[in-house]
């Protein structure tokens, strides 16, 4: 039984550990899976190991940064299968830190562009697309540090990642008349790749950070990519405008 | 569709509403369930001959959630039929029972309010978590009037909420090491009995149209996500507050 045959999901950023593990996940639940990423050669890697496993999956590279790049590439998707289900706005990052007295309005444009210019391009090119889709659904990431505004030199990312909080319930309202759902997952501290030098060279450290949480351990990329399963889902229809935190209790009351 | 296949649930004030929702979906994921009721004995046989019809396992056991004898008897019953070990916890039981304002209520009703929504929460769990273990899940029950203060005359019954959320979060912590997961939902305008007798029609009606999906959610979808919840799915989820109201509020 597959309830979710001919469904379409786009994963944004899907070359990456997080990005990967929703992608994959989407396709075990059934979904045709399109990565997007700006490493083509990672790509092509990411789609044979899913078709592996016999997941359709394609692969399109373009930067979620540009405009025109995101909204010719989510248009071809979307005229491709005439439809897209999901939307999952992956892809995001920290590009680097800074603090404000020396940051350069380049590096300021980049994580803004990166974080929530990429979540309204994707989104609303989208539209057209989602409206055509079996109880549509857009799927944002916003972050402890939307709240904190973030560590050291991570002010304009925690900017961004509020940003996508507001941008999400906006979307949400703008949306639902279509009956688009549009919700928000918090990720906390999931072990990826990103972290694979301190795991490397500062074990102790590391292991430290697990015990910060409730739960005694990390995310897995697999915890991200089940909440992303389910807020797709039709189980989820009542839910939206809603951000859920996936830090095993990390992060409480924010 | 197992994902809840062997385990064991408890779903107080299972018989109603939501609470039979959920019991009807545990029971339809595998679980075994304990529907607890208190006033609705007709409504309790009949959602657990409703799950046994669909092939489930299921039991009635009649108490008052807000007794610590009673709990004390729920717990017995449900050792007695299902074994010592408990890895499903639902707190569903609750209610508003009039709307009063601050000069109109006293400590009787100040009372029955607080004990029915928030001391049956902690005295449940105190109970039943020494029969849980790692990977168990216990889902409160908190409301959407835990946010924002309720309605008109809701403010004991709005409170009593605000202090299931803070107690569910507080005991994301302390059961957190045990492998015990905490959570809790808090539910908007759900189209159920509650709102049929406390909730005039218009105000329905004006709610719907302005919650951004434009409609009640159903006491289904409410129990579509408690089902999430309570399996290996949302493993990392603890002491969140998970708001199910169709875009109509913020938190």
């Amino acid at each position: 039984m597959n309830k979710n045959k001919d469904k379409v999901a786009v994963v944004t950023g899907a070359t990456g550990g997080i990005g990967f593990a929703v992608a994959k996940r989407l396709g075990e639940d059934g979904y045709t899976v399109v990565l997007n990423g700006i490493e083509d050669e990672a790509g092509a890697k990411r789609v044979e190991e899913l078709a592996a496993e016999g997941i359709a999956a394609e692969y399109y590279g373009f930067d979620v940064t540009k405009d025109e790049q995101v909204t010719s590439n989510i248009t071809k998707i979307g005229e491709k299968y005439g439809r897209i289900d999901v939307l999952v706005n992956n892809a995001g990052g920290l590009g680097g830190r800074s603090r404000f007295e020396e940051m350069t309005t380049d590096f300021y444009r980049f994580v803004m562009a990166l974080n929530l210019d990429s979540v309204f391009f994707a989104s609303r090119a989208a539209i057209p697309f989602l409206k055509k889709g079996d109880h549509p659904s857009i799927i944002n990431y916003t972050s402890n540090a939307g709240w904190t505004a973030g560590g050291p030199g991570a002010g304009i990312y925690g900017t961004s990642k509020a940003g996508v909080h507001a941008l999400t319930r906006a979307l949400a309202k703008d949306l639902a008349e279509y009956g688009i759902r549009v919700n928000a997952v918090s990720p906390g501290t999931i072990d990826t790749p990103f972290h694979a030098q301190i795991k490397a060279t500062k074990p102790e450290v590391f292991a430290s950070w697990a015990n910060s949480i409730m739960l005694g351990r990390l995310g897995q990329p697999e915890d991200v990519a089940s909440v992303v399963s389910f807020l797709a889902s039709k189980d989820a229809s009542f839910i939206t405008a809603e951000t859920i935190q996936i830090g095993g209790g990390q992060a409480l009351g924010i | 569709m197992s994902k809840l296949k062997g385990k064991v649930a408890i779903v107080t004030g299972g018989a109603r509403d939501i609470g039979l929702a959920i019991s009807v979906k545990l029971a339809k994921e595998g679980a075994k369930v304990v529907v607890n009721y208190f006033n609705s004995e007709s409504e309790a046989k009949e959602t657990v001959d409703k799950i046994k019809a669909a092939g489930g396992e299921a039991m009635a056991v009649k108490a008052d959630v807000s007794k610590l004898d009673d709990i004390e008897k729920l717990k017995a019953k449900s050792v007695e039929a299902f074994g010592d070990k408990v890895d499903i916890l639902v707190s569903n039981a609750g209610g508003l029972f009039a709307r009063r304002t601050l000069q109109e209520f006293d400590e009787a009703f100040y009372n029955l309010v607080m004990d029915v929504n928030f001391k049956s929460v902690v005295f449940i769990m105190q109970a039943f978590v020494p029969l849980m273990g790692k990977g168990s899940s216990i889902i409160n029950l908190s409301s959407q009037a835990a946010r924002d203060g309720g309605g008109g005359g809701s403010s004991l019954y709005a409170s009593s909420k605000g202090a299931v959320s803070t107690f569910t979060r507080a005991m994301s912590k302390e059961l957190g090491p045990k492998g015990i997961r905490v959570n809790a939902l808090c539910p908007g305008l759900i189209g159920t009995k509650f709102h049929d007798d406390f909730t005039k029609d218009d105000v329905r009606t004006k709610v719907a149209a302005i919650t951004p999906l434009r409609r009640e959610g159903s006491a289904a979808e409410v129990a579509d996500l408690v089902a999430y919840l309570a399996s290996d799915e949302s493993s990392f989820l603890t002491g969140n507050n998970v708001d199910i109201n169709g875009g109509l509020a913020f938190s």
